[in-house]
């Protein structure tokens, strides 16, 4: 994706991995100064916790913006408008939730996990065993679309393409996860996720600032262009582009939005964070740091997006266009607004994002196994920190290979529900029972069990009953329908379900009582911080010392915290771990460069024409166009172009030594322009539409002249000399340069529109032809007849930076719309090239008729047309496809083809016949 | 060591048990009705305020739509309320957390645990 932005294969990708390699050492460098501090099972679970509030706050708003929220929802908001931003206050919202009811309360009675919390007063085998299935569900399921995801990005920021290379990606993701998690624990993993956050939060301000700055801090001017930029208009800037299609998508966002604001309490990953911090106070600052940075965040989302469909060239059509569809918004506004190297370090933040996150999950799913699970149920309770830290890392190891594996096989798929997923299961199978745990005093472990099961299954039944896996385009399985529940988002069913199963089970199971003395307990221990676990920096915990009552002594009844050292015997340890640790890294930048090595090898995949995701509803274009009228323009008209706003034809008459202008509107010649240098041939217009070149030569070869013609009087107002029958110019999209191919010279001249003189040669392959610009300006291409290569030049150092062969007697070249596609015509071998602007390489190589002379695009790219001279016929092909599904017939010789902006009608030159032949694209 | 079950809950309640003289004390009953004052009916106000926004957003899109100053419609303003209310709830809860809950909840916990209950 982002070579596609620049169009150079080699420089971005490397510059890219440069900077996440520098990223991943600074990080290895945090982990290992963790790891020396890292002792205990407070330690490796909670960060000794030692971390303050505000430092918490910052690493949980770094745990909890994924890439989904970075790329996502600036993408959904340039994309499909105000629909995006919808999400993103549902994020923000629940955080009050996690404020008012949990954090505090939370951080009180727990030690490690979830389980610690709702086992407090209730049976502890069966209690854990369930809070440990819903965190390994949750985190399974969020770190499986992270991983996906993960490998479809950075493979995109990389430019990293074809299979076989994303799963490395995925599986070097996943060591570096396990490297964190492993050898740093949770204050390595801490560590890197502040380090994130900070570089998140200051990419995405910088972009906003930028963007900002660009339209005068006026956000409703930024909004009126990007409305006016978008195939949807005023739409975006309102509900319902993407939910308000029909009543169930609007039932299924309300879904999505409950799921939401009671899913963020009830993460696992985020709730854990609440045991890094030495006190309840400590927790609630920590909210109230997230609360303000996650919303901050959110409100720089909103500009992103905006600006995203306001600024990058093509608009909201080109970024869903793009390899990485609307992920790539924030990238493509990065790139439009600082060039590579803002692009480099805003991709370096998207990949920091994706490691912050899949590292904070694993430790939370090994800490769920080893704590709750393995020490508390398998082994109920009798086992060491020592073990007990050891069987977390076997755990995280496993997890690691598990979500690479999974990662992997999911590659491609249509995961991205499991986030929703995730949410979903969080808000009914945890929110619910950890509310009636605080609150409820008669909760007890049968309302426990079926509430977080029943809110579980539901939600896991829901969503495989529904259209997020099969029956829809979009569902993971396409081809198969057993889609019987209607909303994609199971929430607004398996919510209510869990607290009603969760009240129903208690109030019928009159005989399970619950423990008022626990209760008394754990509500006073809750609300006050008393007997709380402490930092390891300070005492233990003077526990209150029950004058009568050894029965309930042991007020933490897991196993105790070891804040002593770790035995001596594992001292020994440290070194072979750190051993580990270096090796792992080893393995993975030498895998990193290999993978380099074998993606500058791989064929892109992102410029395949089959690929292109155009909306459907932004063309106007059909696949068979109708003939519509023939319009007599004059002797030899030899070439045709229409003005950039599409309300004038200009003819070039070349025997007729006359400019001929039509008028779109009525068809009809409503003016006659005299060229009095000689013959014109080939017409180019600035992108204004104020000056249009007019390329004079004559059969003879005495005269080469370029004429500068005002189109606001129709008249010439200077003459460029030139050296050698100058063919097709082009003006770069800035309007600066003058691009003038000299058929005869083998060169390039290079002219400066404002005084109208040439300031340099370059030189290409012999008979260039036709220049095009790239779209964003950087390169130019041209077709190269006799030497059968089309030429790439950087067009601001003028160097030429490759040389593609091609068919034979390449005439024409016209460049994408959107896509980083070149196509050029074989004028001798009676094929189309498709050219991979990325690469530089042949896509494909398509048979039109005979002699194609001209080519074009229609404006929202999804065909091309091309000209055919010697069978007197316009080819039309399908972008998506590569299949010829048409072909017209014209006047006799035609040789030139010009398409209205509005997509909706093309003028075709007749050379013989003195005719325009017009097209009717929208059928 | 984890224990097994609690020895039952008809053996709690013992007096001579910090955890039930605290829950029984007035400070404690006044820091939870304090708490769950506060919290209960502002955690009503937010999720009606927030579901009253989402469905406006999915079943009114017109009414979001109307256009208030330049280019700004209700329902920019609306989406950017949410942000300006959850800034706004999290600010007074923090200063009635410190100035009505912890005095409180800091003095209960002295008590238990320096077992002078």
């Amino acid at each position: 994706m982002i070579a596609a932005l620049a169009q150079t294969a080699v420089g971005e990708p490397l510059l890219n991995g440069g900077i996440f390699l520098f990223f991943v050492l600074v990080t290895l460098v945090i982990v290992f100064r963790a790891s020396r501090r890292t002792r205990t099972a407070a330690d490796y679970y909670a960060a000794g916790r030692t971390f303050t509030g505000p430092q918490n706050g910052v690493a949980i708003s770094g745990d909890y913006l994924s890439a989904a929220s970075f790329l996502g929802i600036a993408g959904a908001i340039a994309v499909f408008g105000y629909d995006g931003f919808l999400y993103s206050i549902g994020f923000l919202v629940a955080w009050l939730v996690a404020l008012l009811l949990v954090a505090e309360l939370l951080r009180n009675t727990g030690k490690f996990t979830m389980g610690d919390v709702l086992s407090f007063r209730m049976r502890r085998q069966p209690v854990r065993a369930a809070a440990a299935v819903s965190t390994l569900v949750v985190s399974l399921f969020y770190l499986l679309a992270q991983m996906a995801g993960a490998g479809g990005l950075v493979a995109l920021l990389l430019n990293v393409h074809g299979k076989g290379a994303q799963s490395l990606v995925v599986a070097v993701v996943g060591l570096l996860m396990i490297f964190y998690v492993l050898v740093g624990g949770m204050r390595g993993t801490t560590w890197v996720q502040i380090v994130k956050a900070a570089l998140l939060l200051v990419g995405a301000g910088m972009l906003t600032a930028w963007a900002m700055g660009a339209f005068g801090l006026n956000l409703s001017t930024m909004l009126g262009e990007a409305a006016a930029r978008s195939s949807h208009g005023q739409a975006v800037l309102a509900p319902g582009l993407q939910y308000g299609k029909s009543t169930t998508t609007k039932i299924d966002f309300v879904s999505l939005g409950l799921a939401l604001v009671l899913g963020t309490a009830g993460l696992p990953h985020i709730l854990m964070r609440f045991y890094t911090v030495p006190t309840a106070k400590e927790a609630r600052r920590t909210v109230v740091w997230a609360i303000w940075l996650i919303g901050v965040f959110y409100l720089f989302s909103l500009v992103i997006g905006y600006a995203a469909a306001a600024m990058v060239d093509g608009g909201p059509a080109r970024i869903a266009a793009m390899p990485g569809g609307e992920n790539s918004a924030a990238p493509l506004l990065a790139y439009q607004l600082g060039g590579e190297f803002f692009l480099g370090f805003i991709s370096a933040v998207a990949f920091a994002t994706i490691l912050a996150v899949v590292a904070g999950l694993t430790i939370t799913a090994s800490a769920s196994f080893a704590h709750d699970v393995y020490a508390n149920v398998i082994k109920r309770g009798n086992l060491d920190a020592d073990s007990e830290v050891r069987v977390a890392r076997i755990t995280a190891c496993v997890i690691g290979a598990l979500a690479v594996l999974g990662g992997i096989a999911a590659l491609g798929q249509n995961v991205a529900f499991l986030v929703a997923l995730a949410f979903a299961v969080a808000a009914s199978a945890n929110l619910p029972t950890i509310l009636y745990s605080l609150f409820w005093k008669r909760f007890n472990t049968t309302g426990v069990l079926w509430s977080m099961y029943g809110g579980l299954i539901s939600c896991v039944l829901l969503i495989i009953l529904s259209p997020a896996v099969s029956g829809t385009k979009t569902s993971m399985f396409p081809h198969v329908d057993f889609a019987i529940f209607p909303l994609k988002n199971p929430a607004l069913v398996s919510v209510p379900l869990a607290f009603l199963l969760g009240y129903v089970a208690t109030v019928l199971s009159p005989e399970d009582r619950a423990d008022e003395a626990r209760y008394a307990e754990m509500e006073v221990r809750a609300l006050t911080g008393a007997g709380a676990e402490r930092s390891t920096k300070q005492a233990p915990v003077p526990q209150p010392v029950p004058h009568a009552r050894p029965a309930l002594e042991p007020i933490v009844t897991d196993p105790p915290e070891v804040t002593a050292e770790l035995s001596p015997r594992n001292a020994h340890r440290r070194p072979v771990l750190i051993a580990t640790g270096v090796l792992t890294g080893v393995i993975i930048l030498a895998v990193s460069i290999s993978v380099n090595r074998v993606l500058a090898a791989a064929p892109s995949e992102a410029a395949k024409p089959a690929q292109p995701q155009i909306a459907a509803d932004i063309g106007p274009e059909v696949a068979i166009p109708a003939l519509g009228p023939t319009i007599q323009v004059g002797k030899t008209p030899g070439f045709v172009a229409v003005s950039p706003n599409g309300r004038h034809a200009y003819i070039a008459n070349r025997n007729a030594q006359v400019v001929t202008v039509v008028d779109t509107a009525v068809n009809q010649v409503t003016a006659t322009i005299p060229i009095a240098a000689g013959p014109p041939q080939f017409l180019a217009f600035a992108p204004d539409g104020r000056t249009l070149y007019v390329t004079i030569f004559n059969d003879a070869r005495t005269i080469h002249a370029v004429d500068v013609l005002d189109t606001a009087t129709n008249t010439v107002i200077g003459t460029i000399p030139q050296p050698a029958r100058p063919y097709l110019p082009a003006v770069s999209r800035d309007g600066k340069r003058l691009f003038i191919p000299n058929h005869d010279t083998a060169s390039v001249s290079v002219v400066s529109t404002d005084t109208n003189t040439v300031i340099a040669q370059v030189a290409v392959a012999p008979n260039p032809h036709w220049v095009a610009f790239s779209r964003d300006g950087r390169l130019a291409y041209t077709a190269n007849h006799e030497s059968n290569v089309v030429t790439v030049i950087d067009a601001t150092t003028l160097e030429v930076l490759a040389t593609i062969p091609v068919g034979k007697s390449p005439h024409s070249i016209a460049v994408h719309p959107n896509l980083p596609l070149v196509a050029n015509t074989n004028y001798d071998s009676n094929t189309l090239s498709m050219i991979d602007g990325i690469t530089n390489k042949v896509l494909a190589t398509i048979p039109v008729g005979k002699n194609p002379q001209d080519i074009a695009w229609a404006p929202d790219g999804r065909f091309a047309y091309v000209v055919n001279e010697g069978s007197n016929t316009v080819t039309v092909i399908d972008v998506r496809t590569n299949q010829v599904t048409a072909t017209i017939p014209t006047g006799i010789q035609p040789t030139s083809i010009a398409v209205l902006p509005n997509g909706r009608q093309a003028y075709v030159s007749n050379v013989q016949a003195g005719s325009l032949t017009v097209l009717e694209l929208t059928g | 060591m984890s224990t097994a079950e609690p020895a039952g809950a008809a053996s709690g309640g013992r007096a001579s048990d910090p955890w039930t003289v605290a829950y029984a004390s007035t400070e404690f009953a006044t820091l939870r009705t304090r708490l769950r004052g506060f919290i209960f009916p502002m955690t009503a106000f937010f999720l009606v305020w927030y579901f009253l926004y989402v469905m406006l957003a999915a079943f009114a899109p017109h009414f979001m739509a109307i256009k208030v100053a330049g280019n700004i419609n209700i329902g920019l303003i609306f989406g950017l309320l949410q942000f300006v209310s959850t800034f706004t709830i999290t600010t007074i809860y923090v200063r009635f957390a410190n100035r009505y809950l912890d005095p409180v909840s800091s003095r209960i916990r002295e008590h238990v645990e320096g077992g002078t209950w």
